[in-house]
């Protein structure tokens, strides 16, 4: 108890110094937390949007990649179509083995389902041949989509049983899909005859026509057999089927990874540099707080001291402030990311899903962990030049 | 005593400057006219109303004002936090300006606002106690 007090009255002793010391390394625990914390909810939605969208391989047209990626990662809508051959040709490919076609339509703007100018993504889907909502559909229930039904997205502003009007025609909602953070929680699913008929009646019932024609597809989801290289299959379908391009969940990592990168690699930068500036820079205070304290120290000796105390007296007291500093730092740094979450996802363009509670904790533990290593290994050289002291000598030098 | 005062009532007054202009320069909000803008006019006068408070505190002397002076910073931090929230509100779409950057932005800054205050309560109460 007494050790405790002495530990804490020292640091009471120089609020300023202490308090600069303590955000030094809230700084460090906040980036590493910014940092991991954001890495970890890109690659938490990622993995759960690509399990919704269930598919291994993706086939869009070739002047529509870019499209296509925007819709799949921040959910921009777009219309774009594939040659009508191309589902053929691909489910001939060897090592495919299931192979179902989509077609993407863009809303108009002020669709009566979204407020204020914004349009969605509708996804047309074959319910006889379709393995990524239909599944879970027939899952929730017990059956899969009928006539003028469609399912919408997670973050669609419509209640399950309502009615939304694309293209002047009405559909009713009959589910709604889980949030994924990627673009298909602002997507609705219809069937693709529900999207012919939209499209013919659209030149008499909509504000705009929709120029499609049946039999027209925009992509083509593929799942490939067991034991298959998928690389090889992509290869193939590239190489076999023109003017088309695979997207595959590694392509669609790497190519969200190098978009974050410049953020994570900055941050990671800062926290280096302050990691490098704030470690002899704690060692030259506590250097400093040692030397004011010669004379307190030989008291301590004198009085029956062992060397290991004076030792522990120093280290223990940079790791208390390690320990403060960094859970100032992750308190703050969690605050800003959670309340402003949605403002960061949306500058970053990147896919985003809350992080679990083992994700943060295992995040904020690493943040805490390099704090209290800057602090010890900082603190190291002035407990073992204390502690060596000699009382007599420290309490004279001390005086002077 | 003094410190902590002087601590207290600096913060209140760059809280105050803070939630008077987020709305405006720091996250604007979507629109002037839209709902989130009277928002932001009624954080404004709030904004203003709690940096008056701050700067009154520095000229404080016995507990019983200091009080006084953190139960008002409370009730101001309240304010700024309903009204974004409940009071006036901000745009139906959660992915507008407003409900992205100017509502957390208030929601903090007035919890910050409530902390400060209460704290100002709790180092004053003891010695209002002691006197009676």
């Amino acid at each position: 108890m007494r050790f405790k007090c002495l530990i804490w009255k020292n640091i009471k002793k120089h609020p300023y110094r202490n308090i600069a010391i303590i955000v030094c390394f809230a700084f460090v625990a906040a980036n590493i937390l910014v940092a991991d914390y954001l890495m970890t909810g890109v690659s938490n939605s990622l993995t759960v949007g690509l399990d919704r969208l269930g598919a291994d391989i993706m086939v869009v047209p070739e002047n529509a990649t870019s499209n296509s990626e925007a819709f799949l990662l921040m959910g921009q809508p777009s219309t774009f179509f594939l040659s009508n051959s191309s589902l053929d040709e691909i489910a001939q490919i060897n090592g495919v083995s299931l192979a179902c076609p989509q077609l993407y339509i863009a809303t108009i703007a002020n669709a009566p389902c979204c407020s204020e100018g914004e349009s969605v993504q509708l996804i047309g889907i074959d319910p006889s041949l379709d393995f990524t909502v239909t599944p879970w559909l027939e899952s929730q229930l017990g059956r899969s989509l009928d006539q003028d039904e469609v399912i919408i997205g997670g973050k669609i502003e419509s209640k399950v049983g309502s009615q939304v009007t694309f293209y002047g025609h009405t559909f009713i909602v009959a589910g709604q899909l889980e949030s994924t953070g990627m673009g298909l929680d602002r997507c609705i699913f219809i069937s693709l005859n529900d999207a012919y008929v939209m499209a013919a009646e659209s030149g008499e019932k909509a504000i705009e026509k929709l120029d499609i024609e049946q039999g027209q597809i925009s992509t083509v989801l593929v799942r490939i057999d067991k034991n298959i290289d998928i690389n090889v299959v992509a290869s193939n379908i590239q190489t076999n089927v023109n003017s088309t391009h695979v997207i595959t969940s590694s392509s669609l990592m790497q190519g969200v990874t190098s978009q974050l990168s410049t953020t994570t690699q900055l941050l990671y930068i800062t926290t280096a540099s302050v990691a490098m500036i704030s470690l002899p820079l704690i060692a030259v205070i506590s250097s400093m707080a040692s030397n004011e304290r010669r004379k307190e120290v030989g008291l301590l000796r004198a009085m029956g001291g062992s060397k290991m105390f004076i030792f522990k007296l120093i280290f223990i007291e940079a790791i208390i402030l390690a320990v403060i500093g960094g859970l100032v730092g992750i308190l703050i740094s969690l605050v800003g990311l959670f309340s402003f979450q949605n403002l960061i996802v949306a500058n970053l363009q990147i896919p985003f899903l809350l992080p679990t509670l083992s994700d943060a904790l295992m995040a904020a533990s690493l943040a805490i962990a390099l704090a209290v290593t800057i602090g010890s290994c900082a603190s190291l050289f002035p407990a073992i030049k204390s502690c060596n002291l000699e009382p007599y000598e420290a309490i004279r030098s001390g005086e002077t | 005593m003094n410190k902590l005062l002087t601590a207290v009532a600096t913060i209140l007054i760059i809280l105050g400057v803070l939630i008077a202009i987020v709305g405006w320069f720091i996250f604007p909000v979507c629109g002037g006219t839209m709902r989130c803008g009277y928002t932001a006019r009624a954080e404004t006068v709030v904004g203003s109303l709690i940096v008056l408070v701050g700067a009154l505190l520095m000229f404080t002397k016995t507990s019983e004002t200091r009080i006084l002076g953190g139960a008002v910073g409370i009730g101001m931090g309240v304010v700024t936090v309903l009204l974004p929230t409940y009071i006036i509100g901000m745009c139906t779409k959660d992915t507008m300006p407003c409900r992205i950057g100017t509502e957390p932005a208030l929601i903090i800054l007035g919890a910050i606002a409530i902390i400060v205050s209460v704290i100002l309560i709790a180092k004053n109460l003891p010695a209002k106690l002691d006197k009676q």
